[in-house]
């Protein structure tokens, strides 16, 4: 199944990523790929406009470095503010997941009893 | 494959002329090192180079979803800094009632009392409410759909 990635997921992904080590934004993107085996689908410039964002707001710090090979490149760095807004994300988006994971549990066992409004009533 | 790859920079460019040189610069050889990334991770898959560099485009997404996304970016951060800048310039603004405020106060004749109160109280309303307005109208956008 692959689904594409929903707005407003990104920034807390890409906290995820940055809060296991720096990266580039193709590095970035790459890690997202592997950890999802390839089931979240994502337009890359996408990505750039969240790092802006995330830069902006002080919670990740990008710096050109130099390559051995090739043009310099941009790595980003989570700060301190950006390591304690990961925490917080990656827990909300835990609880999200497990409420979901809940309602669609109900969901199931409802269909297997049928019940309530729009059943016909036997008098 | 650096033609093709140029050609797409050189459209996106276009597109963004109207950002400052700095940050025109920043964005374009971020693209163009993502791009180059997966290029070379495309040709280790075996893909030709034309191959490699069309997937690469692809994936990071068409001219105009690209410049979406950088200008939407751009607007933002015009937005904090003009936030910014507007809280210091609300303090200015509320001495200035305050000083025409007296100032009509002290003013001999009844038509002037009333007509600075008026003018001051219009003119720093305008400031409080449509300044802030236009400034967000400006910098502020829907997030890009595919965000």
């Amino acid at each position: 199944m692959r689904r594409e990635l929903v707005k407003g997921d990104l920034p807390a992904l890409v906290l995820g990523v940055l809060s296991i080590r720096p990266l580039h934004g193709y590095g970035i993107a790459r890690e997202v790929k592997l950890l999802s085996d390839n089931a979240l689908v994502m337009k890359e410039a996408t990505l750039y406009s969240a790092l802006r964002a995330l830069e902006q707001d002080g919670l990740i710090v990008g710096e050109w470095h130099p390559q051995e090979k090739g043009a310099d490149r941009k790595v980003y760095t989570l700060t301190e503010a950006g390591a304690n807004e990961a925490r917080k994300r990656t827990q909300e988006l835990k609880d999200y997941a497990a409420l979901l994971r809940k309602i669609l549990e109900k969901l199931d066992a409802g269909k297997s009893e049928p019940k309530g409004i729009g059943h016909a009533q036997t008098t | 494959m650096h033609k093709q790859l140029e050609d797409y920079l050189t459209e996106v460019g276009r597109q963004l002329s109207s950002l400052p040189k700095p940050r025109f610069d920043d964005e374009l050889n971020e693209m163009r090192q993502h791009i180059l990334s997966a290029v070379i991770a495309n040709q280790e898959l075996g893909q030709s180079e034309e191959t490699a560099v069309a997937n690469a485009i692809e994936k990071f997404g068409t001219p105009e979803e690209v410049v979406t996304n950088v200008l939407w970016a751009w607007r933002r951060h015009l937005w904090q800094v003009n936030k910014k800048l507007f809280s210091k310039m609300a303090g200015i603004w509320s001495l200035f009632y305050v000083f025409t405020l007296l100032t009509s106060a002290h003013t001999p004749s009844q038509q002037g009392r009333v007509f600075l109160f008026w003018a001051s109280t219009i003119t720093v309303f305008a400031l409080f409410m449509l300044v802030p307005h236009y400034f967000r109208m400006r910098t502020q956008s829907p997030l890009p759909s595919s965000l």
